[in-house]
């Protein structure tokens, strides 16, 4: 695996969505919740895919959603 | 003939390294204050597929360590049952390997976590073959060092084990993969 270079705002973006589960975005993206989990921790960076998915499921641009670490 | 004592040496040391390995090997490695997230699929099937591939490889090295690999050799109904039980490993690599291959394509069961797992996984393969042509390597030069020539029943044992090690390496590698998360 990479290492994450990337910060995401997924957990906010969760709790800011009806305090939405691990397992429902990952139902709602097509991945695990292994790998929400891992993502939130910043120990998995996803492909440009799932990162579009995640970022469309909360309406958001995937800008908001994930940034470079400097 | 050194052998048979070698063989229980690697034998009681995989089964060591087994025990310390697979202690929390379905547990992603978490924060301390952080719940146990479930095993994925793909992580159940190959921790299940490495427990009974063991299970088969031990049974087929109790019968070589207590029996005698030559004994096995010559007799008929032995050889048999030796067999048998490659076989059954085979049939489960094999059923094992059209699922994966099936939820592949589906993309239905696998995210893209698990297909990178699961691309990483052969690499412990090709290491897992080389530690087991060196074990047979000294293995079968301190044994039959001096001696015109090694049994034939020795061949068949090493195609066996490279085999064994073979299937038993890409759950292996799969296990590793998602403990490193």
């Amino acid at each position: 695996m990479p290492k994450a270079a990337i910060r995401n705002q997924i957990r906010r973006l969760r709790f800011e969505h009806d305090e939405m589960t691990q397992q429902a975005l990952a139902d709602a993206v097509g991945c695990t919740r292994q790998t929400i989990v891992l993502l939130e921790q910043g120990r998995y960076v996803p492909s440009l895919v799932l990162a579009l998915r995640i970022a469309h499921r909360f309406s958001s641009a995937v800008e908001e959603v994930f940034e470079l670490e400097d | 003939m050194l052998f048979p004592y070698i063989a229980v040496i690697v034998f009681v040391g995989l089964i060591a390294f087994g025990f310390v390995f697979f202690r929390n090997v379905l547990a992603l490695r978490q924060p301390k204050d952080a719940e146990p997230i479930p095993a994925t699929i793909l992580q159940r099937i190959a921790f299940w597929g490495l427990m009974a591939g063991l299970l088969l490889v031990a049974a087929a090295a109790w019968m070589v360590i207590s029996i005698g690999a030559e004994v096995i050799y010559d007799n008929d109904d032995l050889r048999l049952q030796f067999t048998g039980i490659v076989m059954l490993g085979l049939a489960l690599f094999a059923a094992l390997s059209a699922w994966t291959g099936i939820a592949l394509k589906r993309r239905a069961k696998l995210d893209e976590r698990d297909i990178a797992v699961l691309a990483q996984a052969p690499m412990v393969q090709g290491a897992l073959m080389l530690l087991t042509l060196a074990a047979w390597e000294i293995g079968l030069q301190e044994t039959f060092r001096g001696t015109p020539g090694i049994p034939v029943t020795y061949i068949h044992l090493m195609f066996w084990s490279c085999l064994a090690a073979n299937m038993l390496a890409l759950p292996i590698g799969i296990l590793i993969g998602y403990r490193k998360g």
